[in-house]
């Protein structure tokens, strides 16, 4: 009888324990899904600019892409050198990019030299652990989220990507908008 | 089958998990060399990445090719002693104590069933169909009820558990319900109890391995 009660017990506490987050979870996600629909709010420290605090506010108004990446990825590696290999496109189109990561500052730092990222237009931001998730709603990477001049998100892009999905998608925006 | 057969069968366990990861790895292999050509990669992924980048894919497929093969057999064994595990809890649920080796015996056999989709996926994209990307592939699965719902009714996390409910998971529970009868219970008034300890032993099992799936796809995605 002892060893019945402890199966149902541990069934029954495992399936609450899992179900409430299931519902907590996707009540959150529904949350992020508003949250996310017009930049966020939010502010990081500059990796390049020894700590200074960059908040999201310097992004509205400008085409901005955000995304979420860690220095030890691969495909996070490889989507950096893309943007890097067209910054002088990125800069005519007027499209800011904004690289965040949850490492510490000083594997940030190293990934800025050894990228050859110093000098670039390219913001890297360090957020506390946590914090892009709570924003973000992800801990994917890289993830990118590409809000266009009116803080609008208008793509979300899970994984590497073509670098021309990021300037078509904010072309066929401008067109939809000019047409409004 | 009978008795003799059967305990042919359950006797030699290592052949019949070393068969069922071979029937795995042939269906790997028709898969992976047979049906998913180089172009249904470029189709699949050719949307959101450039031809350098599907590049990359097919190459790592190509230096990497073992890695699945190698994992299978991990995959199969936590699967069966989870199974395994599951029934003999139903078991304990309704005081009958089941045998570890001869309950692996038969979750052994049964998991030759869940070989099936697999098979007719590749049979109907040899001779019946042109796959054009990995899409078709996956989404063939007309033994599911999944198949026939409006996909974009459906939330994200939920089609795991959708997924579940079809033919080949109802032919699994009724055989290995035959199987537990036949096999595993000894006393004759025990064995309308079969039923119930696959009902209550594996569906549990399932139900929490599908609630732990859901939340961690949930999570993650």
């Amino acid at each position: 009888m002892k060893k019945k009660n402890v199966i149902i017990f541990t069934f029954l506490l495992l399936i609450s324990f899992f179900s409430f987050n299931i519902f907590k979870i996707s009540q959150h996600k529904q949350t992020i899904k508003e949250q996310i629909k017009v930049l966020p709010e939010f502010s990081f420290s500059s990796v390049k600019e020894n700590h200074k605090n960059i908040s999201s506010n310097i992004f509205f108004k400008s085409k901005t892409v955000i995304i979420h990446f860690n220095s030890t990825c691969h495909f996070c590696q490889e989507e950096v050198q893309l943007l890097k290999d067209h910054e002088e496109l990125l800069k005519s189109l007027d499209i800011n990019i904004v690289l965040i990561s949850e490492e510490d500052t000083n594997i940030l730092q190293e990934f800025l030299k050894e990228n050859e990222l110093y000098n670039s237009d390219f913001q890297l931001l360090k957020s506390n652990i946590g914090d892009f998730y709570k924003l973000f709603g992800t801990s994917q990477v890289p993830t990118a989220f590409l809000y266009n001049a009116n803080g609008k998100l208008i793509k979300t892009i899970t994984g590497l990507s073509k670098f021309e999905l990021i300037t078509q998608t904010f072309l066929e925006d401008e067109k939809v908008n000019s047409l409004h | 089958m009978n008795k003799l057969s059967l305990n042919l069968l359950l006797h030699h366990k290592l052949a019949l998990f070393f068969l069922l990861v071979l029937f795995s790895w042939v269906l790997q292999f028709v898969s992976n060399e047979m049906i998913i050509s180089d172009e249904v990669w470029y189709t699949t992924y050719g949307e959101q990445l450039s031809l350098e980048q599907i590049d990359g894919i097919i190459e790592w497929n190509a230096t990497y090719w073992w890695f699945s093969y190698l994992i299978t057999p991990i995959i199969l064994l936590i699967k069966v002693l989870l199974i395994t595990f599951s029934l003999i809890i139903g078991g304990i649920l309704f005081d009958i104590s089941l045998s570890f080796f001869k309950t692996i015996g038969i979750v052994l056999i049964t998991e030759f069933i869940f070989l099936i989709p697999s098979a007719i996926q590749l049979t109907w994209f040899t001779f019946f169909e042109n796959i054009h990307s990995l899409n078709d592939l996956i989404s063939f699965t007309p033994w599911n009820v999944f198949y026939y719902i409006n996909k974009e009714d459906v939330l994200e996390w939920f089609i795991y558990p959708l997924s579940l409910i079809n033919f080949f998971e109802i032919l699994f529970v009724s055989i290995l319900t035959y199987l537990v009868r036949r096999v595993l219970i000894e006393k004759t008034e025990d064995q309308n109890k079969a039923f119930k300890i696959v009902a209550y032993g594996y569906g549990s099992g399932l139900v929490t391995w599908v609630v732990f799936i859901t939340f961690l796809s949930i999570q993650y995605t």
